[in-house]
């Protein structure tokens, strides 16, 4: 290990004070400190240069930092900026059309088990996206590109220590919460909590996770999709349904959309860092061909699963507002001319919105079903049930 | 008539702080005629014009390199020649992509000449940098320039489709920089180390860091003279801008401006009208604070240069004080 300390002459305009490096390589045994951040309580080591990431020849030079230096929120905002709450109507906004679907079909809810469920998702998916932080981290991927993951790990806000502890922690009470409630029911229940659960911690495992075999887009799609609702509508009220496996189809679309455009931002860093993730195997024109036929598809599907359920009068709405937000969607794409454009950065934040559409107008249609059949008739307005 | 350009080095000796002027810089022939075909016509007027003029900053960083090295005369002319011509032919691409008029205040080639000559030139350098290192003979070094060749080509490519792109940020800027310029200087420190076969690979991932370090902030740099910042040299300015480009210091500067401003700073054609929309004293503030970031990173190449010590025999040692001196030129034009 070679730490070298340069005291910069003030009169250049440079910060005041020393500014400490540290380069270490994979084998040193104080690497894996460093890179945790657990070799010092009084300084934060900083990575500001990271070479063959993922690799046994893994070289990393951080800038160390006094704790007190760091300009950091508070301990629980920082925890709350890493558990991503931007993205938390991914996770909830199934959920809550499962919910509302329930309602209005006029099924049974058991309280107690709507509220350790939610409460056991909200902890699953907060562990998720920790774990996700704690393993890109650790392999160099949030490192190289500061546009991905909570950065909080990459700031000195948190150590990677920290992130997995707290990731950790989410996990057991996730389990804590929802296990008792799922081994309650059908022998189908404990296989889908089974595969959540892999999917929170296998989705970047080590590097080697889920995402990184190409399979992250199936795992978003199960997970945020139709597993999510089946595995709400059976907890919650013993229910069951293929209307809510469609439903969950688009909402897992809607997700994955979303991850796949999060991952055309940075399709240059997933290259370099050999990413088996699929828009980095499609490559910058022919990701962009495929997240447009995907938003072309999502207004499909609606107009194909909701008319069933809901009417055509809630249906047609939904789909022509989430049509135009995907049409906009492509022709944004359609102008990105480079992967480094700012056309796409922004594009995966819009996409969200389409998500939060689709939960806002579906929960508030199922919610109010009975009004609606009442004021347009069966003809426009279908009575919610299966 | 053609002649040999010889680069006048012993002129340029002080530039890079502290030398040992018992082993002067020697005079390097970059351009020869004699090693390009004469009936292919114009082709020694467009070269002879092309080595004229420049600094041949890039052939005096291997000439550095080589000393403490102790490279010898064929593999320093190599490696000059080597990077030259490389860095020549993106430049002769570069003037005719960007449709540039001038180039070191001369009638840029393509113009002079004409496209198609333009673009063969630029592909004959290359050719000619193949054909060189080949009969060189060291696989490595083919192997590395091949490897940086594509890298500043991608970078060039990126690069052009940010045209137009008033709202790219800074971050995304050095990911074309560490490829387009940094990588002509990471060739620049660690070619002479593979010349003497020294190949050792935490050496040259320092070597690598070094050579990235010096190119963004040889980048950056430029892209402050683009709005006549430290424009010693009197360069025209807002070159970038007026193409369409906004360089690191523009998207430093522009980085919390609203959708509409940016159009604003788009459409400026001079200095005063930069310094009437953003303001003299909050331009003034940008360069300071752009200027505090690129100390930081002018202290981290420090610390790299520390490294490099340890992979020096104690004769090479010297090579850490050059080195140590060139971000003064290089950022701050001293």
């Amino acid at each position: 290990m070679r730490t070298y300390v340069h005291s910069l002459d003030p009169s250049t305009g440079a910060n005041s004070g020393e500014t400490r490096f540290v380069t270490l390589t994979k084998d040193d045994p104080e690497f894996a400190g460093y890179l945790a951040g657990t070799f010092s309580s009084e300084l934060r080591a900083i990575p500001v240069d990271s070479f063959n990431i993922n690799s046994l020849r893994e070289r990393v030079t951080f800038r160390l930092v006094p704790r007190e230096q760091i300009r950091r929120p508070g301990l629980a905002l920082a925890i709350i900026r890493a558990v991503r709450p931007e993205f938390l109507h991914l996770t909830f906004g199934p959920a809550l059309a499962t919910v509302a679907a329930l309602v209005a079909h006029g099924a049974l809810i058991d309280g107690v088990a709507l509220a350790t469920s939610m409460l056991a998702l909200f902890c699953f998916h907060s562990a998720a996206f920790l774990f996700n932080d704690y393993n890109d981290h650790m392999q160099g991927i949030d490192r190289i590109q500061q546009r991905r993951g909570s950065q909080v790990i990459q700031r000195g806000w948190l150590t990677a220590r920290q992130v997995s502890r707290v990731a950790m922690g989410f996990l057991l009470m996730g389990c804590l919460l929802g296990l008792p409630v799922i081994m309650a029911h059908t022998q189908a229940l404990p296989l889908i909590g089974l595969v959540a659960l892999l999917a929170v911690v296998g989705f970047s495992f080590r590097g080697r996770g889920l995402k990184y075999q190409g399979l992250g887009d199936v795992v978003v799609f199960l997970c945020m999709g139709p597993l999510l609702m089946d595995g709400v509508a059976q907890t919650v009220a013993g229910e069951r349904s293929w209307w809510l496996g469609g439903l969950g189809v688009i909402f897992g679309l809607a997700a994955v959309l979303i991850l796949q455009l999060r991952q055309l931002e940075t399709i240059m860093a997933e290259r370099q860092s050999r990413s088996g993730t699929l828009i980095a195997r499609l490559g910058f024109d022919r990701a962009k061909r495929w997240i447009a036929w995907e938003m072309a598809l999502l207004p499909i599907l609606l107009v194909a699963v909701a008319p069933t359920f809901l009417g055509w009068a809630p249906a047609v709405t939904v789909t022509l507002l989430v049509f135009a937000l995907c049409w906009l969607g492509i022709l944004r794409l359609r102008r990105a001319s480079s992967p480094l454009s700012s056309v796409l950065f922004g594009l995966a934040r819009s996409s969200r919105w389409v998500h939060a559409v689709i939960t806002a107008l579906l929960v508030t249609f199922m919610l109010l079903n009975p009004w609606l059949v009442q004021l347009l008739g069966e003809r426009w307005a279908t009575p919610l049930g299966w | 008539m053609a002649r040999a350009r010889v680069l006048d080095c012993a002129r340029h000796i002080g530039h890079f702080g502290p030398v040992d002027r018992d082993y002067p810089l020697k005079n390097i022939k970059i351009f020869n005629e004699k090693d390009f075909p004469a009936y292919l016509p114009k082709l020694n007027a467009l070269y002879d014009d092309l080595f004229s003029s420049g600094k041949g900053f890039r052939a005096k960083l291997i000439q550095l390199m080589g000393r403490h090295l102790r490279l010898n005369d064929k593999q320093e002319l190599l490696l000059c020649q080597t990077i030259e011509f490389i860095h020549n032919a993106s430049l002769l691409h570069d003037d005719l992509i960007d449709r540039s008029p001038l180039r070191r205040n001369k009638t840029a080639a393509w113009l002079k000449y004409s496209p198609e000559y333009a673009v063969l030139a630029g592909d004959y350098l290359l050719a000619r940098v193949m054909v060189n290192l080949s009969r060189y003979g060291n696989l490595r070094l083919i192997q590395y320039t091949s490897e940086i060749i594509s890298d500043l080509l991608e970078g060039e490519w990126i690069q052009d489709s940010l045209v137009g792109d008033i709202d790219v940020e800074l971050g995304d800027l050095d990911q074309v920089h560490n490829l387009k310029t940094a990588s002509l200087f990471k060739w620049c420190m660690r070619a002479p180390f593979i010349c003497r076969e020294s190949y050792d690979e935490s050496l040259h991932q320092t070597l690598e860091e070094l050579g990235g370090i010096l190119g963004l902030l040889f980048q950056r740099s430029d892209d402050l003279l683009d709005f006549d910042v430290r424009n010693g040299e009197g360069k025209a300015v807002l070159g970038d801008l007026k193409s369409g480009y906004l360089n690191s210091f523009g998207a430093f500067l522009a980085k919390d401006f609203t959708d509409s401003r940016r159009q604003e700073l788009k459409r400026c054609q001079t200095i005063g009208d930069v310094m009437t929309l953003v303001g003299e004293a909050q331009f003034a503030s940008a360069v300071t604070d752009f200027d505090k970031m690129n100390q930081q990173i002018i202290d981290l190449y420090h610390h790299h240069a520390q490294t490099l010590a340890t992979y020096l025999s104690p004769q090479e040692r010297g090579l850490i004080e050059d080195i140590r001196a060139l971000p003064g030129p290089l950022y701050w034009r001293k």
